[in-house]
């Protein structure tokens, strides 16, 4: 009787056990997914970035045909950029095709910049509907990347935090959880300046 | 819920007391009726729960049923601020990690916002137009992260649910406003409102003494809003600057709000939702506000007192308003597609305005004014502000044909009101007719989203503007029916029958007989070809005088035959024209050919009528 109702607390105890790992684990689930769509929104506005410079280029020319290098250099690191991006869907998960995204964004950032400072300095540009819209979509769309970036950060360390915490670690660990690696921080404050810089 | 018990209760007593001094004044303290105190109680019961039970109802609808309750349009995607304002909401929406809500933008002068729904995937974030014309980005930015952060803490869909319970409460206080208002002959947006012309002392009374029971109602519901929301501000401001990163930009957009002079909403319907606001309705604070002190905000946000800011309107982003020249070779061929199937005459009569156009860019350079006009006009229709007068005015001017003295809705604005006004001008002219119908779509167009009450309002104002010059000039119904055809379509009735049918032929072919100066006979025969092709007998006789009743009602019933038998009718019109390259009656034509819903067809003198290209890649910018 007595070992029977032992038996019965224990088998309790541990079903109990086994519904918390199963509730930590789908956790665990939903939390991961959450990053990777995050990491997909930052793709998806990088992707509406590399499309919305050929436009601003074709809008501004006219205007600035003593500019020309800016205009060129734009169109060379935005050229670098999508390689780089491409190669990246190629080889998805790949550290190396990661990083050399990120270095082609830090080579864009630059002369982008410096054609939003541009844009800013001549009144004509400014009054020019098309030009407007098209430097409020990239805007936009460079904050959207910080933004998208911020999330991403942010649901990384939430991810991370749940996985390393001391009980649900052990579940984690169990199912081959890994934490994951943040975005670094300089990058997205680099993306911001590169909006508001001025020359 | 046991608050708003309470406060039905509060409500119950208060009612009866009225009653009681009411009834002991009036019959020198006679004893009360039998079931006085439940006759009242019921009915004051059955105004609270039904009213709170309604709008719940109405509120299922998810946010934009709130948006539709305070008078709030969809955004405009030509506007460059509404851009702004719908990338801002998007990039919060991703700093946030939820769905994008709907925006609407409420056309208010005073800096505020709000957020409705009853589910986070179907909120609408409401925006005031004081605030996307006062707020750079950043502050924007803030001020819809404040309201993103309420949809992530679920406070949306409690203050959404709570705002229904809230009208039950204060159904009373905002009906007797109404009576009151709809006593008194009042002014709207700076013009008198029409339709409510004589001022009716009882009802105002009657008004006044239901705003005074309702108070009671009003204040418990504003206590509810205060025990709801106040702690619950300035958790979403602390959220709403983790989204951002950014605690000026909130800061900023919040001392601008603590800087303007009124920053009362002007919708009946605001007090209800006061709590669903960014920044309270009331200046002066007390314990029964929906808001947190916006110093103690601001003081939270800074970390230390900062002043108000003054804000002034910004000017507009972009668009100077000066450089047409500039502006029209660039506007044009931009392969807009609202504007690509323009139909120009081919070969006008060189001198009459608009000279040998071919093309719109011909046309830029043939005649300085007349672009500048047409260029005006087309800047206005698309860049228009969501400014009730302004729309007004511009379609008041599209339909009918202003006269002299029509200075009466210019009131403010500098030199572009002045050119908008030449360009008005211009466009009744009958060599700029042909540019009245494009211009005319394209506004409509813009203006569909517009809720339905305004699109009344506004076609009032066009009936207003039509009537007004004395003169009946007809074509002005054929526009006028257009406008009403685009903006409030009525549902595909029944197969009209045959006695309908005819009775619009005899109208419609009157007065196009009318315009183009037909004789008797050439009527009478187009009339009986348009019959026959119907499949009906020919109307005895043709309308002499058409009013505008049964034109629209003719046109109405045309625009219900199948589709296919809409050609053949056009071409009987168009054989009425004594002259076929009458400007006028073509623009007749093709003004009717749009309101029965069919292209506009080649009619005699039809060579003569030639769509543009699309100039696609041939930008004068290159």
């Amino acid at each position: 009787m007595n070992s029977v109702s032992g038996l019965a607390i224990l088998a309790a105890l541990l079903a109990l056990v086994l519904i918390w790992a199963v509730v930590k684990y789908n956790e665990f689930i939903a939390s991961r997914n959450r990053f990777h769509n995050a990491f997909a929104q930052i793709d998806v506005q990088l992707k509406r970035r590399y499309d919305l410079i050929p436009n601003l280029v074709k809008a501004t020319r006219a205007y600035l045909a003593h500019e020309r290098e800016t205009l060129e250099a734009v169109v060379r690191a935005r050229q670098q950029a999508v390689l780089a991006h491409a190669a990246a869907h190629e080889r998805p998960g790949d550290a190396g095709a990661l990083a050399a995204i990120e270095m082609a964004e830090a080579a864009l950032a630059g002369p982008l910049g410096k054609l939003f400072a541009l844009v800013e300095s001549y009144p004509e540009l400014q009054a020019n509907e098309t030009v407007a819209h098209l430097m409020e979509e990239l805007s936009s769309t460079e904050n959207r990347i910080a933004f998208a970036r911020q999330a991403f950060n942010d649901d990384v360390m939430r991810y991370n935090t749940s996985i390393e915490s001391f009980p649900a670690s052990i579940v984690a660990g169990a199912f081959g959880f890994r934490s994951a690696t943040s975005l670094r921080a300089t990058r997205s404050v680099r993306e911001r300046e590169a909006v508001a810089v001025d020359l | 819920m046991l608050l708003f018990g309470l406060a039905v209760a509060l409500v119950l007593l208060a009612v009866n007391l009225a009653g009681e001094a009411i009834w002991k004044l009036s019959t020198a303290g006679a004893a009360l009726p039998s079931y006085f105190v439940l006759t009242n109680s019921f009915v004051v019961l059955l105004f609270v729960i039904g009213g709170a039970w309604l709008e719940s109802l109405r509120l299922a609808d998810g946010g934009a049923a709130v948006a539709h309750r305070l008078g709030a349009r969809s955004l405009d995607e030509y506007d460059l601020r509404h851009r702004r304002l719908a990338n801002v909401v998007d990039e919060m929406a991703i700093a946030a990690g939820i769905a994008v809500p709907e925006v609407f933008v409420l056309d208010d002068p005073t800096i505020n916002a709000l957020t409705a729904g009853d589910e986070p995937t179907r909120c609408a974030i409401i925006v005031t137009r004081g605030a996307i014309e006062r707020l750079d980005r950043a502050e924007l930015q803030g001020v819809v992260a404040h309201e993103i952060a309420h949809v992530v803490h679920g406070d949306v869909a409690l203050n959404t649910r709570a705002a229904g319970a809230l009208y039950g409460l204060m159904s009373l206080s905002v009906m007797g406003h109404g009576m009151m208002g709809a006593s008194l002959p009042r002014r709207i947006e700076g013009r008198r409102d029409r339709g409510a012309g004589i001022p009716w002392p009882g009802l105002w009374l009657a008004g006044a003494a239901l705003v005074g029971i309702g108070w009671i109602g009003h204040l418990a519901g504003r206590l509810i809003q205060a025990g709801l929301s106040r702690q619950r501000e300035l958790l979403a401001d602390a959220h709403a600057v983790e989204l951002t990163r950014d605690p000026q930009g909130l800061g900023r957009a919040l001392r601008k709000v603590a800087g303007q002079r009124g920053r009362r909403l002007e919708s009946e319907y605001a007090d209800v939702v006061a709590h669903l606001l960014l920044a309270g309705q009331s200046r002066h604070h007390g314990w029964l506000d929906s808001h947190p002190a916006l110093a103690l905000r601001i003081r939270r946000l800074y970390g230390r007192y900062m002043p108000s800011i003054e804000s002034v309107v910004e000017a507009r982003v972009a668009v100077a308003p000066s450089p047409i020249p500039a502006l029209a070779p660039l506007e044009f061929p931009a392969g807009d597609s609202c504007l690509v199937p323009i139909v120009v005459p081919l070969d006008e009569p060189v001198g009459s305005g608009i000279g040998a156009a071919l093309s719109v860019e011909a046309l830029v350079g043939a005649s300085m004014s007349a672009a500048d006009h047409a260029g005006v006009l087309l800047s206005a229709v698309r860049s228009l502000s969501p400014s009730f007068d302004q729309a007004s005015r511009l379609l008041t001017g599209l339909v009918a044909t202003p006269v002299g003295g029509d200075a009466g809705q210019a009131e403010d604005e500098p030199p572009a009101e002045d050119r908008l006004a030449e360009a008005l001008a211009w466009v009744a002219r009958p060599e700029a007719l042909w540019l009245r119908l494009p211009l005319l779509e394209v506004l409509t167009a813009r203006l569909r989203p517009w809720p339905r009450d305004l699109h009344e309002r506004l076609l009032d104002d066009c009936r207003e503007a039509v009537q007004a010059d004395g003169r009946i000039d007809k074509t002005e119904w054929v526009y006028f029916t257009l406008v009403r055809h685009r903006l409030l379509p009525v549902e595909p009735g029944r197969e009209p029958a045959p006695d309908e049918l005819r009775r619009a032929l005899a109208e419609l072919f009157g007065l196009a007989a009318a315009i183009g100066q037909q004789s008797a006979r050439g009527t009478r025969e187009a009339v009986s070809r348009a019959a026959a092709s119907l499949g009906i007998a020919p109307p005895v006789s043709t309308s002499e005088r058409a009013d505008a009743a049964s034109l629209a009602r003719a046109l109405e019933v045309l625009a219900s035959i199948t589709p296919l038998q809409k050609p053949a009718l056009l071409k009987a019109l168009g054989a009425l024209a004594r002259d076929a390259d009458d400007p006028r009656f073509q623009a007749f034509l093709a003004a009717v050919a749009a309101a029965i819903d069919c292209p506009p067809l080649r009619v005699r003198g039809g060579e003569r009528w030639h769509i543009t290209e699309p100039a696609a890649d041939e930008a004068p910018v290159d």
